[in-house]
């Protein structure tokens, strides 16, 4: 029952009571942990029992040490609570100042507080992703692609917290919404390209120079028309629905105001999504016949940090951008390596247990939680929601899935909190047709568990879908191949998904018809696209922004994008609309609340959402990123706030014996 | 002489072009391709346009006639093309991941074969004595475990006890950092060589007890030579011969299981690159890399069977 | 069994039943005394295809039973922050899951709450499939190409030898992993595909088998008397290669099991099947801290594999010709 490694009671030497302690609380006894710690020994002889004691002692002291401890903890988050009440209170009299002043203030007046613990210096290492299809933001949907621009180029606002969607302004200081269908965006002044770098020597770039309206609106024009320079149209711009939103721009002297097609009210939270990065007009423009070769000069921004290499497969560089603009001592960090993905969790932890990299993530929270363990004085763990939802797809576009009942029946037969339970340890929270991730859109846990395919009386839920599938005529449906996507069975600790799954809907319908199997992406993706596609279960597309309305839309509008079932409901069409023109937040949430309520008594239409897990994040305690709280990080990616927050703390213990391979200077 | 080699290397060319086409229309039967391969889960918000538009900028959408046709030209003039994955040149890709698969091929093999001789030996020369059943059996029982179960484990040993440092992120060549190198290969080389040369032993250990009831050992012994005279200068060189003939198999196992091997310990050579080019469908970097390794075995066997028939006549006729 | 022939005595009467078998346990007790590392690997054999048949009656537990018990604990609306503290609180009942070894699961379960003993049963089947399988298409192919190679020399020979050739130039595994992609990785399409990525090796033993033959004496004479090539193939040849069958489907076995094993730690093995090598892979994230599911299962697989390695070598130590007799 104790989660003491077998290899530990070879004769470990880093063993440690706190460590044994924590994972005895994490396995959920609490108390009756507490009488385990000790226990793993089954070879009792005197002496050990006598070390038992004591142990069990020491443990329960530190137990009562921790317990006051997170006691204070709670009286300095009150403390907090009162503070920033007492600012609001403040910030509201000053009636006058528009939103992003306040937010900006709130993060001076953070920066402040921390700006004397903070160190300059250092780099850091982490695991990339190895595909890069594009070193143009703007031309790609991949994500690898901006987890790397994000930290170079910059965005037109920025979220300051990511999770909530509060923004604060990047390239344009501030914005203003005259109406309902302008936008108004004033550039900062003294903001200019790299002047060093691969990127900055690139004969076709323009380094040094100040940024102007011109290249904003270069940059909006260029996806809104998917035009190249050369006056071609190119398929492949990842953002040119949303930028089609803007029907014409007006450029003033140092402003630049858009006109929406129509009203809507999601619109200025897409500029700080990470994936809208501005491109500089003369490189990415003279470089455009070749945007498929990722190379490190090819790329130049305005952003906190200025690209050095960038070798897909083999690494990944940038260094500090010594006048990023407005923040004169930002970033904190000297540099960044990436280095290429391991293969093989294997390697990764090689890497991560040897100090080569400084922080680590697995899709086993077993084992991520194990090398916390052995490495309790050196590490931390940081737990953070996954954007990519976790559902399961019925074909309800076709025949026989187009009987709702049967799509029903799957939905109600999804034993979701089972599936966290068994695939991620626990951790994630079941999500309905709007993530738990988009948290003021989303139906809180509590409704959820009034609501049939989410009850914790999973029998009731059970109970139901069975009665639908015998009455829909489910047992004569023949054998039922359920798809897992390769990509998620090929992670060690999921690799029985697709048992998993098929074993569900067996008990659940008392039958022997699903049968699980596992397809690549690059084979279901198209079956979505072609709505011809096999039922499902494993990611879907991520989550991007905090707002909802937008991703419902897209699934559930008629012809929308992502609308792979063809549902076409008049209601829902109706409804989703004029939610997203509705500027008042209650009233678009009952809006959203009313879709999700009529989605799910009709078995969401085939998109069952299941749930959004979350995964530990493990660093060495020298490595310092930016989180949400003392245990969360961000939800959302927050790539461009890591990007100017991150730091290292060198003079820690645990950055004694670093492996960290080096940078090449500029 | 001269016709037999000329003979032997026609085959072998012929060889190396059936292996090429085999692996350039391989990786195009299989489903899916670079432009929806390399979007992963991204490619849920890609549109029909932009996949196509990908497809295009890759020479993916041409008639698969004229992408051989062009393939094979290209080749022919040793234009092996660009990864899609890396953008790099093909060229530059082997040369950088060759020299890794050598340093451990190399070592494998040394690993390999100084447990197979021996123990090929020792068990032909005590043949159904206790020694030759104990030694035999243990080195079976050593060939017999999946090379990936004995690196998991080796490594989390490794790790527990913070024994050496396993640099998977400088990847050091032995010439380079030999400290560093070697601790880094030390896993995957044993792990390797106690998989790879399964077959060498057996071969050995069959042909020694063949040899060793020839004539010209008797004689040997006769002649009242040590026997350890008569076992090393007379039966195990003898012995050793068939087994340079399976060479070319040899090497291609031991390729086999570093392409496991590699992809464990993160070491960049040809095994990692085969795997990574086929799951990703790196048509350009697969098709080169499974040639590359073609010419290698093949190479070996045409050297052994030339050497061989100017060894022994009677080969170059049948 | 009470009766017990006298193997030097030559009955003049054709053998009953019973003597034949009488002799067949003989020479089966002789083997085993005289190769008694081959007839371990015999009785290691013998007890995993016991094993495999009788899966179902010694598996304590279906495979893909998931045991859970309900949760005392359970929160409604956990924050992520309790969550990260007690990640269990989420779930009202909770999955059994890394239950060490013990009267109810005699190997623990695994972390999705499955008995790992009854997995490790299962597993059996499919090893013994894909190598047993994958063994019989290879020799049978190989029989058939070779033959074919060996009868019809020139032109034919020539294709197939260099075929065969490009077969073994390529690393067996990216073989199997190549072809194994082509169609859905149903076990008969695994099992397929190995044995004709094995077909190099069992067509060139085959091959050298048959040309052999066909120079002896006897196929001469029944080619004076005119005996057609078909005749000649299956009367005279086929007989005299037995031998060479049998040892080309016993050593081939141990390989195709480790591929399938390796494939399926590469994800991308049969599916829908318990497979050792996929358990391997699944318990490997917390091996320091439950190693059971990996030991186990990597324990079956090097088992097997060493049964069939060990019978595979004794059988040919007694079938090969050029030793026999010695």
């Amino acid at each position: 029952m104790s989660e003491r490694s077998y290899w530990q009671r070879m004769g470990r030497k880093r063993m440690s009571r706190r460590g044994i302690l924590r994972a005895s609380a994490r396995a959920g006894v609490g108390a009756a942990g507490l009488a385990l710690v000790g226990c793993g020994d089954d070879d009792d002889d005197g002496q050990q029992a006598a070390a038992q004691v004591q142990q069990q002692q020491q443990a329960m002291q530190q137990q009562a040490e921790q317990q006051a401890m997170q006691q204070q903890q709670q009286q300095a988050m009150q403390q907090q609570d009162q503070q920033q009440a007492a600012q609001q209170a403040a910030q509201q009299e000053a009636q006058e100042q528009t939103a992003d002043e306040q937010a900006e203030q709130q993060a001076a007046q953070q920066q402040a507080a921390v700006a004397s613990t903070k160190k300059y210096g250092g780099w850091i290492v982490e695991q990339s992703a190895n595909v890069y299809e594009t070193y143009d933001a703007q031309r790609t949907v991949a994500s690898p692609v901006l987890q790397v621009l994000a930290r170079v180029q910059s965005k037109i606002l920025r979220f300051a917290n990511p999770d909530t969607g509060d923004l604060v302004g990047d390239l344009a200081e501030t914005w203003e919404l005259p109406d309902s269908t302008t936008v108004v965006l004033n550039l900062r002044d003294g903001v200019s390209w790299h002047s060093e770098g691969p990127g900055a020597s690139h004969p076709a770039a323009a380094p040094g120079r100040a940024l102007t309206t011109q290249d904003i609106v270069w940059n909006i024009d260029r996806q809104r028309n998917k035009l190249l320079e050369s006056g071609e149209e190119a398929g492949n711009f990842g953002r040119s629905a949303y930028w089609g939103g803007v029907s014409t721009i007006d450029q003033a002297d140092n402003s630049v105001t858009l006109n929406l097609v129509e009203p809507d009210a999601t619109f200025v939270q897409g500029f700080a999504n990470e994936f809208n990065l501005i491109n500089q007009p003369e490189l990415v423009g003279g470089t455009e016949d070749q945007y498929t070769e990722v190379d490190a000069s090819k790329v130049i921004g305005t952003g906190p940090n200025i690209l050095t290499r960038w070798d897909p497969g083999e690494g990944i560089a940038a260094l500090r951008n010594p006048d990023f603009y407005g923040n004169p001592d930002k970033p904190y960090l000297d540099g960044w390596v990436w280095v290429q993905t391991f293969q093989d969790p294997n390697a990764y932890r090689i890497a991560f247990e040897q100090k080569q990299v400084d922080s680590m993530t697995d899709p086993d929270p077993n084992t991520i939680l194990a090398i916390h363990d052995d490495l309790i004085d050196e590490t931390y763990l940081t737990f953070q929601g996954v954007a990519n939802t976790v559902a399961i797809f019925t074909p309800s576009n076709k025949a026989p899935w187009n009987d709702l009942r049967l799509t029903r029946a799957i939905d109600l037969a999804i034993n979701r909190r089972q599936l966290i339970q068994q695939l991620h340890n626990g951790l994630g929270k079941v999500s309905g047709p709007v993530s738990w991730m988009q948290e003021a859109w989303a139906i809180s846990q509590e409704d959820l568990e009034t609501i049939p395919g989410y009850r914790v009386d999973k029998d009731a839920d059970i109970e139901e879908a069975r009665a639908l599938w015998n009455a829909a005529g489910g047992p004569e449906l023949g054998q039922i191949d359920w798809v897992t996507s390769e990509l998620w069975a090929s992670r060690a600790a999921w690799s029985a998904t697709p048992g998993i799954i098929a074993e569900m809907f067996n008990q659940a319908f008392d039958t022997d018809q699903f049968n699980g199997i596992t397809k690549p992406y690059l084979e279901i993706i198209p079956s979505w696209i072609n709505k011809d596609f096999d039922p499902f279960f494993s990611w879907i597309p991520n989550i991007e922004i905090p707002d909802a309305r937008a991703d419902m839309i897209g699934a559930f509008t008629t012809g929308a994008g992502s609308n792979y079932w063809d549902v076409s409901d008049p209601y829902i069409d109706e409804t989703l609309i004029a939610a997203k023109q509705e500027l008042d937040y209650d009233t678009a949430f009952q809006m959203i609340r009313d879709v999700q309520d009529y989605v799910m008594e009709r078995g969401q239409f085939g998109r069952s959402i299941c749930y959004n897990y979350i995964y530990p994040w493990i660093g060495y305690n020298y490595n310092k990123i930016e989180k949400k709280t003392d245990e969360e990080g961000w939800n959302f990616l927050a790539v461009s706030l890591q990007a100017m927050e991150h730091y290292l703390d060198l003079d820690d213990p645990s950055a004694s014996d670093r492996q960290a391979p080096e940078p090449t200077p500029l | 002489m001269q016709a037999y080699i000329i003979r032997r290397i026609l085959g072998a060319v012929f060889v190396v072009f059936l292996v090429g086409t085999f692996s350039f229309f391989a990786i195009r039967v299989l489903p899916g391709d670079f432009a929806t391969a390399s979007l992963g889960l991204d490619a849920g918000s890609a549109s029909a346009d932009n996949i196509a538009q990908r497809r295009a900028d890759l020479g993916l959408d041409k008639p698969i006639g004229e992408q051989y046709a062009n393939w094979l030209w290209d080749t022919v003039r040793l234009d092996l093309g660009d990864s899609f994955l890396t953008q790099n040149t093909v060229w530059y890709e082997i040369g950088r991941s060759l020299p890794y698969s050598i340093e451990l091929g190399v070592l494998i093999m040394i690993v390999g074969f100084s447990v197979a001789i021996p123990v090929g030996l020792i068990s032909a020369i005590f043949q159904d004595k206790a020694l030759d059943y104990s030694l035999r059996g243990l080195a079976i029982l050593a060939l017999a475990a999946p090379v990936f179960w004995t690196a998991a484990i080796a490594s989390l040993v490794v790790l527990q006890w913070d024994l050496f440092l396993i640099d998977v992120i400088g990847q050091p060549h032995l010439w380079e950092d030999p400290g560093n190198a070697i601790t880094w290969y030390l896993i995957p080389m044993f792990a390797g060589g106690f998989a790879g040369t399964a077959t060498t032993m057996r071969l050995l250990r069959s042909q020694m007890l063949e040899v060793l009831r020839q004539d010209y050992v008797r004689t040997a012994r006769a002649k009242g030579l040590r026997e350890s005279v008569v076992i090393t200068r007379h039966a195990l060189r003898n012995a050793l011969l068939p087994v340079l003939t399976v060479m070319g198999v040899t090497i291609a196992t031991i390729i086999g299981s570093q392409v496991i091997l590699e992809n464990m310990f993160n070491i960049p050579g040809i095994g990692n690159k085969v795997l990574t080019a086929l799951f990703a469908r790196d048509n350009p970097v697969f098709q080169s890399v499974v040639l590359i390794i073609a010419v290698f075995t093949v190479l070996t066997n045409l050297v052994v069977d030339i050497m061989y028939g100017v060894i022994d006549p009677r080969i170059r006729l049948s | 069994m009470s009766q017990i022939v006298d193997p030097t005595v030559v009955p003049l009467r054709d053998p009953t039943p019973l003597e034949r078998a009488g002799s067949a346990m003989v020479s089966l007790g002789r083997f085993m005394k005289g190769k008694p590392l081959g007839g371990s690997g015999l009785v290691v054999v013998v007890v995993f295809i016991a094993v495999a048949l009788l899966a179902t009656v010694i598996q304590r537990h279906d495979p893909d039973e998931i045991f859970e018990t309900p949760n005392p604990d359970y929160k409604a609306n956990p924050s992520t922050l309790e969550l990260a503290r007690n990640p269990d609180i989420g779930s009202p009942v909770l999955v059994s899951q890394f239950e060490e070894p013990g009267g109810g699961h005699w190997f623990g379960t695994d972390k999705f709450g499955r008995d790992i003993w009854s997995q490790v049963i299962h597993g059996s089947r499919l090893s013994l499939i894909v190598g047993l399988g994958a063994s019989v298409i290879a020799v049978v192919g190989g029989l058939i190409i070779g033959m074919i190679s060996a009868y019809y020399a020139g032109i034919v020979d020539l294709l197939i030898q260099r075929i065969v050739d490009m077969l073994q130039a390529i690393p067996f595994l990216v073989l199997v992993l190549v072809f194994t992609q082509i169609t859905e990785r149903s076990v008969l399409n695994v099992v397929l595909w190995l044995g004709v990525a094995g077909l190099a090796i069992t067509t060139r033993l085959i091959r050298s088998a048959v040309l052999q033959v066909r120079e002896s004496e006897f196929v001469l004479a029944a080619r004076v008397v005119g005996a057609s090539d078909l005749r000649i193939m299956i009367r005279h040849v086929l007989p005299n290669c037995v031998a060479v069958l049998i040892i080309a489907f016993s050593i081939g076995i141990g390989a195709y099991i480790l591929a399938e094993a390796s494939i399926s730690f590469l994800g991308a093995g049969p599916q829908g099947i318990p497979s050792w090598g996929q358990m391997v892979q699944a318990g490997r994230g917390s091996l320091d801290l439950h190693p059971w599911q990996t030991v186990f299962a990597g324990g079956a697989i090097m088992m097997i594999v060493l049964g069939f390695n060990l019978l595979g070598d004794a059988l040919r130590d007694v079938l090969d010709p050029r030793l026999r007799g010695a």
